[in-house]
């Protein structure tokens, strides 16, 4: 499992764990079953106090992205769970939110967005195909 | 008065009790380290100025604080080399100027300028210093011998400023000490070495109640791996407590204004302000409500807002006292 | 200061303000003594003032700086880095030190000739100013080329010092080996030679290419021989290795070396045909240097790191958990050996010494029967001196005199243990002026042996009074283990019961003063050192 932090980002460390393993469940680069490391392995990948790692499991396991087996291990949730998928919602929410201030602030109305998003998607399915 | 009996070598992992700490160690939840009211005076300048703290078990405590602050004086108070002239130094309830052995015993240390015997070789310092600790383990030694690649036969003063730090730190980790003491591990090294020290500072604490108290100026490391901070500035303590709390207090915001003004704003709190025209940076301490009606006040609008990191919080308070 | 000349001029002066004010002092005070005090002492204090005057010239213009890790002191390496040639560099420091000595040479010369109203031929003087200088030079070479060999050095220019002394004085005696002006020529070849080494080493230590050879053949050495491999069973075996490590078996060398010098000089009064009083005083040459050598040796083992000049207990030992006793425990056991193996040492060069007396012949032809007749000379002392007990008296003094040089430095205090050291002398010179004094005024003699029991009395009363609180201190704190302390208290009773015996065996041989003897074995005693060892240590390792 491939994460970089940066301790100058301004955001917490834990939370870019946090962001950095949602964002990898919902593109599919973690499976539904797969392990997290344990939380001593990843401080120590990431040279990183554990108990923000620890911090940074008990969000997830919170927010439903993973759950703790007793004596075994984390795993990753199952991708049909509702609270996975309300997380996946929840990823892209934030994005559009923070599309759309900046639309705002480059002065770009709705309806060119919408275009454009109607573009890049018909361009996506071209290429897949 | 105590007899204190003459250690025999051969335990090399210490039995655990039921709760999975290792039999010996204190039982209660007490701080590992406590210092109360210290003081201490070198001539005319004072070192020390009424410094307490506290480190509890199992955590990572970072002291951060500009050169000549007092860190190396606080952590020599700790070993017992400096005696308190007032106030009082406990590590793990024991006094190391009264018992040296009791607390020597149970702490590893790695002093900044390394301090081995210039003409040792590096086994002969390891065969030296493994007769004074039961808890060595011979296994786990050679094990990070070979990681930090030290040649058994060299002698110290043939080694670099690398190699010298890792053979440092190997004599502190061998027998895992219940606190590791690291003054300023990190100064002068490699990046490649700085890892290793950082390594080695979670995988102690990794460990069920080991602790470590480090004194750094590297702050992104303090930042990364402490659990709580404090920073020491002329010999006074300045913040003591966990490293979230103290984040969560500051703020960098980045103001815009509706007309560019000639000279910065004043903002009650702001430790550094910087910018021109109508976009200006701010670092403050303070409620975050407050601040949004200063800013308000001021007729400015905050379009950026951060959490500062420790660099950013330590470079803005330091000239400002 | 616009030249490089002005700037290490001015850095030698500020360096050594207050020595160099010290010694030119003393030139002004010999006057003012001559004034109050008799001939003889004036002759001592003077005799004093030039050695003193000439060592420190020696120290202070040998110009050395520790480097950072306080591995070698050698020529400043940071002027290196100046842009300044070499030639420059080294030749300032050499005529600096040699206008010095040259200026204290001919101060003291005049001063001298003013006061005894000597007229010594111009020609002589000359001459012989050109000795100093010479000796000035060497030692200046001498400590830049072999900076970073701490021993070879110091076993060179000891050697070269005593070579080149013997020399001097044996040609300046009578004419007998060389002439005034081969003796002169011979000086001057010397400075130049070693103008000419100071200038290479150091013009080669400069590019990092000295003596690379020695240092590779040391290293040669050094790996070759046997090391310990072995694990350690418990600590304090541990502390006893790294306390005898790199010193130990230096201390018992210097420490024979030392008695049999003792040895050498003890014929030196029938050579000279010295009176009863003189001989006896000659004699105890060899308890003297004895005591002299291990004090030194003592002083050495007081400090933590074995060569270097730093006196804080160094934190390898500080930060180990290990009680302040035990460390002190493993330094007596040091000095135990040390002692020992001095004494056999001594014991091995005894031969070889008494054979020196063959250099004595030059004084009276007589001297070879001197160690064959010596028992039947002086029987009592003999007999005395056989004496088991006094023996083992003597092995114990001498392993406590260790520890008696040891005591003050492990405090870790040098200015403190300067002047206490400066004030010992001086009380020893004190004590010294009056034994002269009372030896030209034979008539108070009488008068001052009532006296002498009041004076050892005092002594004792201090002695013991001192000894017995370091001892119940030491038994308060928690520094010595119970059994640690008991051993102690059993080798500070055996040595105080071996010299009470000793001295009342030699009271009954009758051949001096009762009131003499008490009062030389009082000196000896045993004080409180061996328990105020670990208070001065837990000083230090706790400041």
């Amino acid at each position: 499992m491939q994460i970089h932090i940066s301790a100058n980002d301004g955001v917490p460390i834990y939370l870019q764990i946090v962001n950095q393993i949602k964002y990898l469940v919902a593109a599919g680069r973690l499976d539904a079953g797969d392990e997290i490391p344990p939380i001593r392995v990843l401080a120590g990948q990431l040279l990183v106090n554990p108990n923000t790692v620890a911090r940074a499991y008990l969000e997830l396991e919170r927010a439903g992205v993973v759950s703790k087996r007793h004596g075994s291990g984390t795993y990753v949730s199952d991708a049909g769970s509702p609270l996975a998928r309300r997380e996946r919602v929840k990823i892209l929410t934030e994005r559009i939110d923070g599309l759309l201030v900046e639309a705002q602030h480059m002065n770009v109305e709705l309806e060119e967005i919408i275009k454009l998003l109607r573009e890049r998607h018909q361009n996506l399915t071209q290429t897949k195909s | 008065m105590k007899i204190k009996p003459t250690p025999r070598l051969g335990m090399e992992t210490p039995e655990a009790d039921a709760s999975g700490r290792p039999k010996g160690w204190t039982t209660n939840d007490a701080a590992v380290i406590e210092i109360a009211n210290l003081s201490r005076r070198f001539g005319s300048k004072l070192a020390l100025n009424d410094v307490s703290l506290r480190v509890p078990r199992g955590k990572v405590f970072g002291l951060v604080g500009e050169n000549g602050a007092g860190k190396t004086t606080l952590i020599k108070h700790l070993l017992g080399t400096l005696k308190a002239e007032s106030g009082s130094v406990r590590l793990f309830g024991l006094d190391p100027v009264t018992d040296p052995p009791g607390v020597l015993s149970r702490l590893g240390y790695l002093s900044e300028n390394r301090d081995l015997p210039a003409w040792m070789r590096v086994d002969e310092l390891l065969r030296y210093t493994q007769a004074f600790y039961p808890k060595w383990d011979v296994r786990y030694a050679e094990e990070l011998r070979q990681q930090f690649a030290l040649d058994p036969q060299a002698r110290i003063k043939q080694l670099s400023r690398g190699e010298l730090a890792r053979a440092g730190l190997l004599v502190a980790l061998a027998y895992r000490p219940e606190l590791l003491l690291l003054d300023e591990p990190s100064s002068g090294l490699d990046p490649v070495v700085r890892r290793d020290i950082l390594e080695t500072i979670i995988r102690t604490v990794a460990d069920e109640g080991r602790t470590v108290f480090f004194s750094s100026h590297l702050l992104e490391e303090v930042e990364r791996v402490s659990d709580e901070v404090a920073m020491l500035h002329e010999g006074k303590l300045l913040w003591c407590g966990p490293l979230d709390t103290i984040k969560a207090a500051h703020h960098r915001l980045t103001l815009r204004f509706d007309t560019p003004q000639a000279r910065p704003p004043v903002i009650p709190g702001a430790l550094s302000i910087n910018g021109a025209g109508q976009e200006w940076t701010v670092i403050c301490n303070g409620a975050r409500q407050e601040l949004n009606a200063i800013v308000a006040k001021l007729g400015a609008r905050i379009v950026e807002e951060h959490t500062p990191s420790l660099n950013d919080i330590f470079v803005a308070v330091i000239p400002k006292l | 200061m616009n030249t490089p000349a002005a700037a290490i001029a001015w850095e030698i002066w500020r360096k050594n303000r207050l020595v160099l004010a010290l010694v030119t002092a003393l030139l002004p005070i010999s006057f003012l003594l001559r004034a109050i005090l008799w001939p003889e002492a004036v002759q001592l204090f003077e005799a004093f003032a030039v050695v003193a005057t000439a060592v420190i010239l020696f120290w202070v213009f040998s110009f050395t700086e520790i480097d950072e890790r306080g591995r070698h002191s050698g020529f400043p390496a940071r002027m290196f880095v100046l842009p300044v040639r070499t030639v420059k560099l080294v030749s300032y420091p050499v005529l600096y030190g040699t206008l010095s000595i040259l200026l204290f040479y001919f101060a003291w010369v005049g001063a001298l000739s003013v006061q005894w109203n000597l007229n010594l031929p111009r020609q002589t003087i000359l001459c012989e100013a050109v000795l100093p200088a010479a000796i000035m030079v060497s030692i200046q070479a001498g400590v830049w080329a072999l900076h970073r060999f701490n021993w070879t050095r110091m076993v060179a220019l000891t050697a070269g010092a005593t070579l080149a002394g013997c020399f001097i004085a044996f040609s300046l005696e009578g004419e007998a080996w060389v002439s005034r002006k081969q003796l002169t020529m011979g000086a001057f070849a010397v400075l130049a030679v070693a103008y000419g080494v100071a200038l290479v080493a150091v013009e080669r230590d400069r590019r990092g290419n000295w003596l690379k050879w020695l240092e590779r053949f040391y290293q040669g050495i050094f790996d070759a021989l046997p090391w310990r491999r072995k694990m350690f069973a418990f600590p304090q075996q541990a502390q006893f290795w790294i306390e005898w490590n790199r010193r130990g078996w230096f201390m018992a060398c210097v420490l024979g070396i030392g008695m049999a010098i003792g040895l050498v000089l003890l014929p030196l009064s029938s050579a000279l045909y010295l009176d009863s009083t003189l001989t006896l005083i000659n004699f105890s040459m060899l308890p003297i240097m004895t005591l002299w050598f291990a004090g030194v040796s003592g002083m050495h083992l007081g400090r933590s790191d074995a060569w270097s000049p730093e006196v804080t207990l160094h934190p390898i030992t500080a930060t180990r958990p290990i009680t302040t006793g035990a460390v002190v425990f493993a330094k007596i056991k040091v000095a135990a050996l040390v002692t020992g193996l001095g004494w056999i040492g001594f014991a091995l060069l005894a031969y070889p010494a008494m054979q020196t007396v063959r250099w004595y012949q030059h004084f009276n032809d007589d001297l070879l029967q001197f160690w064959s007749t010596f028992p039947g000379q002086h029987p009592t002392l003999v007999r005395w001196a056989g004496n088991p007990v006094v023996i083992l008296t003597a092995l114990g003094l001498t392993g406590h005199g260790i520890v008696e040089g040891m005591c003050p430095v492990l405090r870790g205090q040098p200015r403190k243990q300067f002047w206490e050291f400066a004030l010992a002398m001086t009380l020893f010179g004190i004590a010294i002026l009056v034994a002269g004094w009372l030896y030209h005024h034979q008539e108070y003699m009488p008068g001052f042996l009532l006296l002498l029991p009041w004076i050892t009395a005092a002594k004792l009363t201090w002695k013991w009074g001192t000894a017995a609180r370091a001892f119940s201190e030491a038994g308060r704190s928690d520094l010595y283990s119970r059994k640690q302390l008991s051993s102690l208290l059993a080798i500070w009773v055996a040595l105080t019961s071996g010299v009470i015996l000793s001295a009342a065996l030699a009271c009954v041989a009758h051949s001096i003063p009762v009131s003499i003897i008490l009062f030389l074995a009082v000196c000896v005693l045993p004080g409180g050192e061996l328990a105020v060892c670990a208070s001065n240590l837990a000083q230090n390792r706790h400041r």
